[in-house]
């Protein structure tokens, strides 16, 4: 256990040096290695690279060149891309922004709650409890799609956004959960007693103990729902029908219908766009979302 | 609250249990009755099948019949692309269906056997008079009409004149020409061109196509009642064409050719990757544009010599209105006027075919641009030949039609010969449509 | 009023939740409020349970939405059986996930193993790697994926400059799905962090005491390597087995929704969805669900099982 308070405690400073720079063997194993690691890194972000120049290629230029610098540029399938579905692109991308908004909140607040209460309070059922919600971690979603579809259909909740958000209010997210748990389980004991012994109760002691620690993790799960929410595909593919209503990840699969006028320019305009806002909470996060990942992965 | 763990579990049980019985008997109910008029919204909502060109366009169709109906108030939606029936579908099933909408051929049938389709022929707002009868008959089932046809169209093959002079080639008559002599111009394309160009591309795994070619053959895809009425044989002779096509080069090979969708300026007709290929009629002045103005219209290989002619003149679409409808009566005005206001059918254009009403089709002819009126012309030759009149889909059909897309792939990759898809696709009409 | 803590120091100074001394009756204070801050929990709970209740009562039942659900029996079972497309569905998820997982791993693992000796700006090389793993599930990303193994994609380009010409790699049916694959390996990123992190924990006296017995490099790795981070790797692996059996967004972008060409992308998932939500045989997607449920069970089930034959816990 000593190790994952090592991972997870982001109190203490980042180590430079240290094991990241291990005695290292010959100088022509460290130059191959190096090839490696670089090869393999371009070759990872070259799809990445490539998309983004192709978006500012004329399209005849898009398909007859493979480098990453435009030959000539070409702006206009961001402008044209922007306004070519029903609805320009901000409906899309403020609709998707709503959602995420919304799913940040419910996660936070409902997987926080229930960690606290795995976590810190003594309660009866708890063990059988938190091994229901590991269990549901495994659980395949797709058995519970069919009926949930129905419910939500005879409550008139199809086409609008409830079915996608009332869910993570609910504390459905058991990886959210887990990952909260594992780190107020590193969390000094001797806070909460304190804390009671000066008469607070179990509610203040999450509001005002707990949950201040746990900004790390909250921040974590903040970035990872993002992310998540952003990308989602199929809840919003399977409950929205009107496309005053549709996110990002749908509006970019209007582009493949065959009712369209669109190029890959476009296309790739509208998807850099797209993938622009989980780059940039990537580049913002990354270090939670490392930490954050190791930790659950180390269990 | 005292209780021990047990109590908890076998009371927290039976509660799910008992909710979920709850929940299981109350799924049976529909909210509301979709056969039966619902109360009046005041709203005429129409919905339609399109992209964001179309929508502008039927904007001022609706705007046009606002100002002579001001009391009509109209909202709109649309959905573009594969998933408009199936958003339908789920309107329908919760209740929630729009007054006026886009029925297509493939569907009509099935939500008229369900009942939650209006019976438009009681209703005096809709003039069906100036409509021929063989195209309004496409509407009927069991007598009663569920559809009012929006516009007709066809499919007719096309060919880049321009490319094909270009390699010196002669254009083929296509009012006579043959399977044949479409395969071998198409291959004397591609060995000019030196691959540049490809002959044909063959919609071999499409439907309508594959049901044009039965038709010469003197069967059909199905018969009055919704039955297969064709032969394996026939099939396989469909497929085996395809396959000698690609192997005399006439045809490129399944996957040399990418397709994100099919509008025009992505097709590779339009882009001039073929010379020749199959286009819905009314299409042409679209798929001409992006050609640059060498595109040729004409009749489908093999028409004149077989049997029965295969092209059929078809509805477009549909318009029809919910039998859940509570504004039936406004919602009928506005389908009339679409149908069969002049002004409103110029405003729509010929992104829906060739408008029904014979006297708005010919109204049009003034206003409409060269390549409009040459599909109208074809359209009119077409009407005018013997060809048999086309019934609603069965139900089912959509599910046939992507039986033998995917048939038609494994065959076009050699998973199995011929004579086995043949057999497949009988099969599967067999299983979907029943014998 | 004493709290429980106080009457049980013991339980204040181990300092977890779980092992309180033992004695009878003990007085669970926190009932009430563990109870309330389990509220949501208890209402995602009963949004779990009750369909799955009610799913598995469909399974049995013929139900279209828009009429009462009819109660068929086995039928549907006999009709899975009979399906053909369905078992090209099995087909191609499992094809797929048993191609996909383990090299996607694999290379987790290399990657891992090759960073973990230490260099220069490796956090950098390390954000490269998982930014990828981020956006692979994207529709952005599979759409690229289209462009990039198209007929005039960026592969057939490269191909081309060796003087090999290919078709679509995403037309033809025999290398559709390998398109796929090569998207989730492309997505390692997250196992190599998990993996990175797991190395850097074993401990240098090991391999140091390893190299004074005289093992070699490749053999410190089978005997100390793999067995301490094992763990970790099971992990990971159950993981990404049931993540891919569920593949579906990058099955219905890569093929327009259709599953094709020929049916060679069609995932188990996909087709459900087209069963339920196209056809509306909500019944019999039901049915296709609890198979799905039981297959996934029975993996975990099986790699729990054995476990035991290769995971090595430091207990």
């Amino acid at each position: 256990m000593a190790t994952i308070t090592e991972l997870v405690t982001v109190r203490k400073p980042r180590r430079r040096g240290g094991s990241f720079y291990r005695r290292t063997s010959a100088p022509w194993s460290r130059f191959l290695r190096h090839l490696f690691v670089i090869a393999v890194g371009a070759i990872m972000l070259y799809p990445l690279l490539w998309l983004l120049a192709s978006s500012f290629k004329p399209d005849r230029e898009i398909f007859s060149s493979l480098s990453i610098w435009p030959e000539h540029w070409d702006f206009t399938h961001y402008v044209e891309g922007w306004n070519a579905l029903e609805r320009p692109f901000q409906v899309y991308m403020l609709n998707s922004l709503l959602l995420c908004v919304l799913t940040i909140v419910g996660n936070l607040i409902s997987c926080s709650m229930a960690a606290y209460a795995f976590s810190r309070l003594d309660f009866r059922g708890r063990k059988g409890m938190f091994a229901l919600m590991l269990g549901t971690m495994m659980l395949p979603s797709q058995v519970l799609l069919v009926p949930q579809y129905v419910i939500f259909a005879k409550m008139g909740w199809l086409n609008t956004y409830l079915p996608l958000i009332v869910p993570t209010f609910l504390a459905t997210n058991a990886f959210l959960i887990f990952l909260m748990v594992q780190f107020m389980r590193a969390l000094p004991r001797e806070l909460d007693d304190a804390a009671r012994i000066d008469g607070c109760g179990s509610f203040s002691i999450y509001f005002r103990i707990v949950l201040p620690l746990c900004v790390p993790a909250l921040a974590t799960s903040a970035i990872f729902t993002f992310i998540g929410s952003w990308n989602e595909f199929f809840g919003p593919l399977l409950y929205l029908t009107n496309q005053d209503l549709y996110t990002v990840p749908l509006a970019l699969k209007q582009f493949m219908n065959t009712e369209g006028q669109s190029s890959w320019g476009q296309i790739f305009a509208m998807s850099v766009v797209s993938l622009a806002p989980v780059i940039g909470f990537f580049i913002a996060g990354q270090r939670y979302l490392i930490n954050g990942i190791a930790t659950t992965g180390l269990k | 609250m005292t209780f021990t763990f047990k109590r908890t579990i076998t009371s927290g049980l039976a509660v799910t249990a008992g909710v979920a019985l709850l929940a299981g008997c109350g799924v049976g109910d529909s909210p509301g009755d979709a056969t039966k008029p619902a109360a009046s919204t005041g709203e005429v909502e129409v919905v339609w099948k399109g992209d964001a060109d179309r929508a502008a366009s039927i904007q001022e169709a609706l705007d046009l019949f606002n100002e002579a109906n001001p009391d009509v108030k109209i909202t709109t939606d649309y959905q573009s692309g594969g998933e408009y029936m199936q958003k339908m579908t789920i309107r329908f099933a919760s209740g929630d269906a729009p007054d006026l909408m886009r029925q297509e051929r493939e569907t009509l049938r099935d939500y008229a056997d369900r009942g939650v389709l209006l019976d438009l022929s009681d209703m005096d707002e809709i003039d069906t008079s100036a409509i021929p009868e063989s195209v309004l008959e496409s509407g009927r089932v069991d007598d009663k009409l569920y559809g009012i046809p929006g516009g007709i169209t066809s499919f007719s093959y096309a060919i880049r004149a321009d490319i094909i002079e270009k390699y010196g080639i002669e254009v083929p008559d296509m009012e006579t020409w043959t399977w044949d002599e479409m395969i071998d111009t198409a291959a004397q394309v591609t060995e000019a061109s030196g691959g540049e160009v490809y002959g044909v591309d063959i919609p071999m795994g499409e439907i309508s196509n594959l049901g044009i070619w039965l038709r010469q053959h003197g069967e059909d895809l199905w018969d009055a009642d919704g039955k297969p009425a064709f032969t394996a044989a026939t099939v396989q002779e469909w497929f085996e064409m395809y396959l000698h096509a690609v192997e005399v080069g006439a045809q490129p090979a399944p996957d040399a050719l990418d397709a994100i969708g099919a509008a025009a300026d992505q097709s590779s007709l339009g882009q001039g990757f073929i010379a020749i290929g199959s286009i819905p009629t009314n299409s042409y002045a679209v798929f001409n544009d992006v050609a640059g103005g060498g595109l040729e219209l004409g009749y489908y290989p093999g028409e004149s010599q077989a049997e029965q002619r295969g092209q059929q003149v078809i509805p477009a679409l549909y318009w029809s209105i919910a039998a859940s409808s509570g504004d039936a009566d406004d919602a009928a005005k506005v389908l009339d006027f679409i149908v069969n206001d002049p002004e409103g059918a110029a405003l729509l254009g010929s992104t829906h075919g060739q408008p029904a009403n014979a006297d708005v089709s010919a109204s049009m002819a003034d206003t409409q641009s060269e390549d409009d009126k040459i599909a109208f012309d074809e359209i009119i030759k077409l009407s005018e030949l013997d060809l048999t009149a086309p019934v609603p889909d069965p139900a089912g059909s959509a599910e046939l039609r992507e039986e033998l897309s995917s048939i038609g792939d494994q065959v076009k990759f050699g998973q199995i010969t011929a004579e086995e898809g043949a057999q497949a696709f009988v099969d599967a009409a067999a299983s979907i449509l029943g014998e | 009023m004493t709290t429980a803590l106080e009457a049980h120091p013991q339980a204040a100074e181990q300092g977890d939740p779980v092992s309180a001394a033992p004695r009878p009756k003990r007085k669970r204070r926190s009932d009430k409020a563990g109870y309330v801050f389990l509220l949501p929990w208890f209402g995602g709970v009963l949004l779990t349970f009750v369909p799955f209740f009610i799913s598995l009562y469909l399974a049995f039942t013929d139900y279209d939405l828009l009429t009462a659900p009819k109660f068929t029996g086995l039928d549907n079972i006999k009709a899975m059986l009979a399906d053909q497309k369905l078992h090209q569905a099995l087909g191609v998820t499992f094809t797929y996930t048993f191609i996909s997982v383990p090299i996607s791993l694999a290379a987790a693992l290399l990657v891992a193993v090759v960073l973990n000796k230490g260099m220069r700006g490796l956090p950098i090389y390390r954000s490269i790697y998982y930014l990828p793993s981020l956006l692979g599930g994207s529709v952005a990303i599979v759409m690229l994926w289209r462009a990039i193994f198209g007929a005039d994609g960026i592969v057939n380009h490269v191909l081309g400059l060796f003087g090999i010409e290919h078709g679509s790699w995403i037309q033809n049916p025999d290398t559709a799905l390998g398109v796929l694959v090569s998207l989730e390996v492309w997505s390692f990123g997250s196992p190599m962090v998990i993996f990175l992190a797991a190395l850097r924990q074993v401990p240098q006296e090991l391999y140091e005491a390893a190299a004074v017995d005289g093992a070699k490099r490749g053999r410190q790795f089978w005997s100390i390597t793999l067995p301490m981070i094992s763990p970790v790797i099971f992990f990971n692996l159950v993981l990404a087995l049931i993540g891919a059996l569920q593949t579906f967004t990058q099955a219905f972008v890569v093929s327009g929704g259709t599953g094709g060409p020929a049916g060679s992308t069609m995932f188990y998932n996909l087709y459900l969805y087209q069963q339920g939500f196209q056809n509306f045989n909500m019944g019999y997607a039901s049915a296709m669900a609890w198979l799905l449920l039981l297959i996934i069970a029975a993996f975990t089930g099986i790699n729990f099982y054995a476990q035991r034959y290769w995971v090595h816990y430091e207990n």
